[in-house]
């Protein structure tokens, strides 16, 4: 669905560059995760995905379309859609169902079909309730959602999260992510960037990055098993998993797809 | 020596009419020496709180009072405003000037120390935010990573040598090592120069580890103001006002679940690790 080949890209000024050699593919239905240290090239790559910004050496597809070919933008941008970290930047006008409106509106969508796109997209989100709300009443969580409902009214095929999480609340967190994993089960390709290693237990892949390039890739349970590169990438695997790699130096006898407090649990108390 | 917050009421205004109170009968003290973590809902009054500990908003009803000066008297401010210093939410988009080593030496500039202070001030601080003053001086506050420009920013504020720092989400946006580094910081300043440590921090994981108070505010009101232990003790409260508690809090709450008895005040691995330690000899 998404394919990067030999990505290199570096910004202007710049003394060394903020993606060097990027090969990667995104199947259709996948859900990953893009973790990293600041400035590690994540979101760079995130921007990649609809053409935001071009490589200088290589190139990025989606759906066989090469996004430096001018022509392809609009068509890839409908399929891909992206939320970034400021909810307040994202919102353009005042009343919920509006702002969910005006991506098929500026399309010229169907007036029908657009009502039917926002309720369908409201419902997504969880925020049908709220179609005549106000938009600035809302708390921070509840607008990305908003955000998100947006890019869903446009039909998109991928849905990239730049660090959509990063300025909300831990309540706020734990309505999006539960959001997106819903839209991941529903069958929406999922790139989320994050700075939450706790965030991506739930993904299929994680992808470590470091100076521009990916230095670990794998199912959560394969990457949380490398406590050592996660390390020397300026990261930290999630206080679950410190707790769970304690306890086998202790010798108990636990699995490495142990990622979360649920399922500690499970495997550790039988064996107290 | 201690902050103490009497009975402190405070309500925004809004076209002259004071609109629902933000903060309602505060009484507490902070002692000194503490490292006090404050959590809450957005919108729990958490970021109006701290802005009464420097004056930045008036006392109106009720009173705070550092190391005995009130914040009421007018003229008590500016004592207070050398004690206090304050670290807000993304404090390095106020860095303005052109090298770092000007940027850090603004604050000790205006309380009128000779330059011979001010500068070595300003290599001390940056020396303890982790900054070589030799590389970084001469550097654009512009030209730093993300974490370096945050700890720039607080070593401006350090450079004031404050006795309380109150800070607001100091680790927001930044990755899981400049988090750690600047908790790190905090630890120090607290141990060897004994400095009060004031943190809002939605990281509850942070607060129970470096934390020896913490205080939760719900709709502007005292919730809890107790030790880690006791406070996340009372997981299902937190939970209630749609709080979240630390990792292995919630370890031990599906452990517990599942037939094991272990002690509620466990909010930390360290304890955690322990506890299991002592099971096993008595196993």
């Amino acid at each position: 669905m998404i394919r990067f080949d030999n990505v290199t890209f570096q910004y202007e000024k710049a003394f060394s560059p903020a993606l060097s050699d990027i090969c990667l593919e995104i199947r259709q239905g996948e859900f990953v995760a893009i973790v990293g240290h600041n400035g590690s090239g994540k979101s760079t790559l995130a921007k990649h995905i609809n053409g935001l910004l071009l490589p200088v050496k290589g190139t990025v597809s989606v759906c066989g379309m090469p996004t430096s070919d001018e022509e392809n933008i609009l068509k890839i941008r409908q399929k891909v859609g992206m939320a970034f970290q400021n909810p307040d930047n994202q919102l353009v006008t005042t009343v919920v169902e509006e702002d969910v409106a005006f991506g098929p509106e500026n399309l010229g969508v169907d007036p029908d079909e657009i009502r039917a796109r926002v309720d369908e997209a409201l419902a997504s989100v969880g925020m049908t309730d709220y179609a005549t709300f106000a938009v600035h009443h809302l708390s921070g969580g509840q607008k990305q959602r908003i955000a998100i409902a947006g890019i869903l009214a446009l039909k998109p095929q991928v849905l990239v999260l730049d660090e959509a999480s990063a300025m909300l609340d831990p309540s706020g967190r734990a309505e999006l992510l539960e959001t997106i994993e819903k839209l991941h089960r529903e069958g929406m390709t999922v790139v989320m960037v994050t700075q939450y290693m706790e965030e991506t237990t739930g993904c299929d892949r994680v992808i470590v990055m470091k100076g521009g390039r990916i230095v670990l890739e794998g199912t959560p349970a394969e990457v949380f098993r490398h406590t050592d590169i996660l390390l020397d990438s300026n990261l930290v695997p999630p206080e679950t998993v410190a707790v769970r790699d304690a306890l086998k130096e202790m010798g108990y006898a636990l699995s490495d797809d142990v990622l979360t407090a649920n399922r500690l649990a499970e495997e550790l108390c039988p064996l107290l | 020596m201690s902050v103490v917050i009497n009975h402190l009421t405070f309500a925004y205004t809004q076209g002259g009419k004071p609109l629902e109170p933000t903060l309602v009968d505060l009484d507490f003290t902070i002692e000194e020496g503490s490292f006090l973590g404050i959590i809450g809902h957005t919108g729990s009054g958490k970021s109006t709180f701290v802005r009464h500990l420097n004056g930045l908003l008036p006392c109106e009803k009720g009173a705070v009072v550092v190391d005995g000066h009130d914040l009421s008297v007018k003229a008590e401010r500016k004592t207070v405003r050398s004690l206090v210093g304050m670290v807000f939410q993304y404090p390095e988009y106020q860095l303005f000037a052109d090298t770092v080593f000007e940027d850090v030496a603004f604050g000790p500039r205006n309380m009128k120390l000779d330059e011979a202070e001010v500068k070595n001030r300003v290599q001390n601080a940056m020396t303890l935010v982790g900054l070589d003053p030799e590389r970084f001086s001469a550097r654009s506050p512009f030209d730093l990573s993300g974490g370096e420009r945050r700890r720039a920013a607080i070593a401006g504020v350090l450079a004031m040598h404050p006795k309380y720092l109150v800070l607001d989400e100091p680790m927001a946006g930044l990755d899981p090592l400049g988090r750690r580094e600047i908790l790190a910081l905090l630890e120090k300043l607290r141990t060897e120069s004994g400095c009060t440590i004031i943190m809002i921090s939605h990281s509850m994981d942070d607060i129970a580890n470096h934390a020896t108070k913490v205080l939760v505010l719900e709709k502007g009101r005292v919730c809890m103001y107790d030790t880690p232990q006791n406070v996340f003790a009372r997981a299902e409260e937190l939970q209630k006002i749609g709080l979240s508690v630390p990792a292995v809090t919630k370890l031990c709450i599906e452990m517990n679940r599942r037939g094991a008895s272990v002690p509620a005040s466990i909010c930390t691995r360290e304890a955690f690790l322990n506890w299991i330690r002592e099971e096993k000899k008595h196993a």
